[in-house]
């Protein structure tokens, strides 16, 4: 089993991984507003090939990225496909039996594959190269205005640490239990859906009973170790953003006014019938 | 010598119970001090451990630590800074997902500065011997190195006194032996208040001290030496002198000339020799 406490986290030495984590953050999320506000051929292809250069320069092997786009994979297709035979459009490229493919039908799905995979390919990198306890420092510090409303802030960063410390916990717990109960005739492969839902049963009570067991005795445990609440408390790590972050945000602040530019002028749209009728 | 601990008729009883887990105990633990604790099950030996860093609060006399009253709770925060304690279950007292973070937890909480938190990290895991564990993930690590990082995370707060609840009963032989031989090394090196509960014998003896309970009262309180030796008394709170002790006891019970109070292999090995060569 991989470390799931690491996620998905991918250890190289990239530009990427160097990042200041709530920069990169901050920065997914502007490159997912451009890839939104894309509308043109040349800001879709802007915004994709960017992507594409934001996952070579990770360093993270492709096959990973290839990973993360499997299961939307058929989703791809199918909306390309439909994109490709109920656009209409002026410019029909074959017509055979009930399908008339037309040019803007097929620019259409090709803009909708560059986004999806876009999207993909841009939240993957920041998986692959943020460590989960970065990014929950990270959240604790973006949400920092949030306390303002009272929102819990350095509960839910905690709670969210502790998550992560207990999944492996509780995962071997679930193993243990399942073997128990194997061994006492369980049987969870067998059966239908709802047959093999209801198997689990006893696995999950004994489960979730263990669990609430632990958080007393876990709570005691931090109380001891002078725990009082988010009040007051420092930090081991400190996250520091330097020149590399700010010229990161320059470039993809950049790309976001470009595409925005683009797209309320409306100059990047070409007239494609009018260029394709020349040929 | 200075004192730690001092337990001034004290009575406990929990909340909807009728009768009392500890009643008049009175006790002082010198500063330096290796004490284990023993008793059987339900004897009371780790509501009394929890008496001495707040997580429980008597009911009648006070506690002091560090001279500090534990009944108030405005010292509560001084009180648990100087009197770390490690737990039976090493899964469920560890926080983070990576080690030194989980050591950093405490001087976190004490707000420290940077600098100050990591040195602390490092010196802790340096004398529990997981420095080079830093940056692994306590779910990789076994039962006994997790219990060594559990430790960690309590000597970063540079504390007096260390408590342990049962700290090597959840352990294999290798990971008790490593536990144990940390405390002692502490101990001896830093003159830190070891205060340990356990039911194995093995761990009694090496101890300056030994406190047996029986039914929340102080049954036995001496050196193990003093303690292995009252026989009839240990019997009667249920518990079994160490193997070495029985071996002679048996051996003096049958008209064999083996000298009283024998506590390790060594010492016993020494005297069935002697007894062999007479």
């Amino acid at each position: 089993m991989r470390d799931i406490t690491l996620g998905s986290y991918y250890r190289a030495d990239s530009v990427v991984h160097k990042l200041d984590a709530r920069v990169k953050i901050l920065l997914m999320i502007t490159l997912m507003a451009a890839i939104f506000t894309a509308n043109g051929t040349v800001s879709y292809a802007a915004v994709f090939l960017f992507s594409i250069a934001v996952m070579l320069m990770t360093k993270v092997p492709l096959k990973l990225y290839l990973k993360s786009l499997r299961p939307l994979l058929i989703l791809v297709i199918f909306t390309s496909l439909l994109n490709i035979f109920y656009t209409h459009g002026a410019i029909t490229l074959f017509e055979w039996w009930i399908f008339h493919p037309t040019f803007e039908g097929v620019l259409f799905s090709l803009k909708m594959i560059a986004r999806i995979v876009s999207l993909i390919i841009v939240s993957s990198a920041l998986m692959y190269t943020t460590t989960p306890v970065a990014l929950t420092d990270a959240l604790e510090w973006l949400m920092k205005p949030l306390k303002a409303v009272r929102f819990p802030v350095h509960e839910t960063a905690l709670m969210m640490t502790l998550a992560l410390r207990f999944i492996p916990t509780l995962l071997e717990e679930a193993d243990k239990i399942m073997c128990a109960q194997k061994a006492r005739g369980a049987d969870f492969e067998s059966g239908g859906l709802l047959h093999r839902a209801k198997a689990l049963i006893p696995v999950i009570v004994p489960l979730l009973v263990s669990a609430f067991r632990r958080a007393p005795e876990l709570a005691t445990a931090m109380e001891c170790r002078c725990y009082r609440g988010g009040e007051g408390r420092t930090k081991l790590r400190v996250m520091k953003a330097g020149y590399r972050d700010a010229l990161a945000a320059l470039i993809v602040l950049t790309l976001l006014g470009a595409v925005i530019f683009a797209r309320v002028k409306g100059f990047d749209v070409p007239p494609w019938s009018e260029i394709l009728g020349l040929i | 010598m200075d004192e730690i601990i001092r337990f001034e008729n004290v009575g406990f009883t929990y909340p909807k119970r009728e009768t009392p887990a500890l009643k008049n105990i009175n006790m002082t633990v010198g500063r330096g001090e290796f004490v284990a604790v023993l008793g059987h099950n339900g004897s009371g030996k780790s509501t009394l451990a929890k008496l001495i860093n707040c997580i429980l609060v008597p009911t009648e006399g006070r506690v002091f630590t560090a001279r500090l009253d534990t009944s108030d709770e405005a010292n509560t925060f001084e009180i648990r800074r100087r009197a770390g304690m490690v737990f039976q279950n090493p899964d469920n007292q560890l926080v983070a997902t990576i080690v030194e973070d989980d050591v950093a937890f405490a001087p976190e909480n004490l707000g420290l500065p940077r600098e100050e938190i990591r040195r602390r990290v490092d010196e802790s895991l340096i004398a529990v011997g997981m420095y080079d564990h830093r940056d692994h993930t306590p779910a990789t690590l076994s039962g006994g190195q997790k219990q060594r990082v559990a430790i960690a995370g309590v000597l970063a707060m540079e504390p007096e006194c260390l408590i342990m609840d049962e700290a090597t009963s959840m352990l294999d032989p290798v990971g008790r032996r490593d536990v144990t031989a940390i405390a002692h090394r502490l101990n001896e090196e830093r003159g830190m208040t070891v205060l340990c509960v356990t039911h194995h014998m093995s761990e009694a003896v090496a101890a300056d001290r030994v406190i047996v309970l029986k039914d929340g009262g102080i049954l036995l309180d001496g050196t193990p030496r003093e303690v292995f030796a009252q026989r009839e008394k240990l019997a009667e709170s249920g518990l079994t002198p160490p193997q070495p002790s029985q071996l002679a006891d048996t051996l003096r019970d049958e008209g064999f000339d083996i000298p009283a109070g024998i506590l390790t292999a060594e010492e016993c090995i020494a005297a069935v020799k002697a007894l062999l060569k007479g």
